[in-house]
């Protein structure tokens, strides 16, 4: 599993490129997460609109990736069913600043955006 | 390489009943394993999307656990699941030979402290507390050297249109 980054108006966008994040992949994910945000010091955005199941390991994994950005959020955008259902359960919802749709973030953040 | 895919013999696929076993260790077996099954689900549950993802969730749960705990992470063990479609049920029985659950029963509901600070959150522990709120009333039973697990899942919207 990797995570491919870009940046949008100073915020580090972050896409896993896998459907799954279970227990065989949520183990690289830390140390990509790590590598990628090394030195940043903006807003993060994991983008988990492409990630369609997600265990409890794969939650884990991204619960310790928010611990590498100690005082911060890690905001995560477009959960799909699954996704969204683990998180809710867990009541790891009300951990993370969770958006929509990527988009909304990229929108939000440019005031005058059209 | 044979073993790196899981094999799945179709019992009746009438009747959504599939049976598979694969091996620990291999890398992504167990994710093969669920992969397969859920095809089989899918087909045999077309119009019950929400019933397929939980039950996608408990099996995928119940077998990284075996995995983990009952084998200790030792690669090549054996792992068998079956799984039921009876209307708008689904039941998943697993068998494996690993070393029993501790105090021979299921880890009771649990549910992890999200209201810690950041630096406390938990990473693991999970994984029960979802089979728990998809499949209530897990059951377990230790036999010889054989441990069983067995879930049943309803969809409680699908039979409130139903009903």
């Amino acid at each position: 599993m990797n995570l491919t980054s870009r940046t949008h108006d100073g915020i580090l966008i972050l896409t896993p490129d896998t459907d799954r994040i279970d227990a065989a992949g949520a183990i690289y994910l830390k140390d990509q997460f790590r590598s990628a945000t090394a030195g940043v010091e903006g807003r993060v955005v994991m983008d988990l609109a492409g990630v369609t199941f997600m265990d409890s390991s794969g939650l884990g994994a991204i619960v310790s990736a928010l611990k590498l950005l100690p005082g911060r959020k890690l905001e995560l955008a477009g959960l799909t069913p699954v996704v969204a259902k683990v998180f809710k359960l867990t009541q790891m919802d009300q951990v993370f600043t969770i958006h929509q749709a990527l988009s909304d973030v990229t929108k939000g953040d440019g005031a005058n955006a059209a | 390489m044979q073993h790196e895919r899981p094999f799945l013999r179709a019992a009746s696929p009438e009747d959504g009943l599939s049976e598979a076993r694969c091996f620990t260790g291999k890398t992504g077996a167990i994710r093969n394993l669920v992969r397969e099954i859920m095809q089989h689900l899918a087909r045999a549950l077309p119009d019950n999307p929400e019933l397929c993802c939980n039950a996608e969730l408990v099996l995928a749960e119940a077998l990284n656990n075996i995995e983990e705990h009952g084998y200790a992470g030792i690669p090549g063990m054996p792992v068998q699941v079956s799984v039921t479609v009876l209307g708008n049920t689904v039941q998943v029985a697993t068998r494996d030979f690993g070393t029993p659950m501790p105090g021979l029963t299921i880890p009771p509901i649990h549910r992890p402290e999200v209201d810690v600070p950041q630096n406390a959150l938990p990473e693991g522990g999970f994984g029960w507390f979802l089979i728990h709120s998809l499949a209530p009333n897990p059951s377990y039973t230790r036999r010889g050297n054989t441990n069983r697990l067995f879930f049943r899942l309803r969809c409680a919207s699908a039979q409130d249109q139903t009903s």
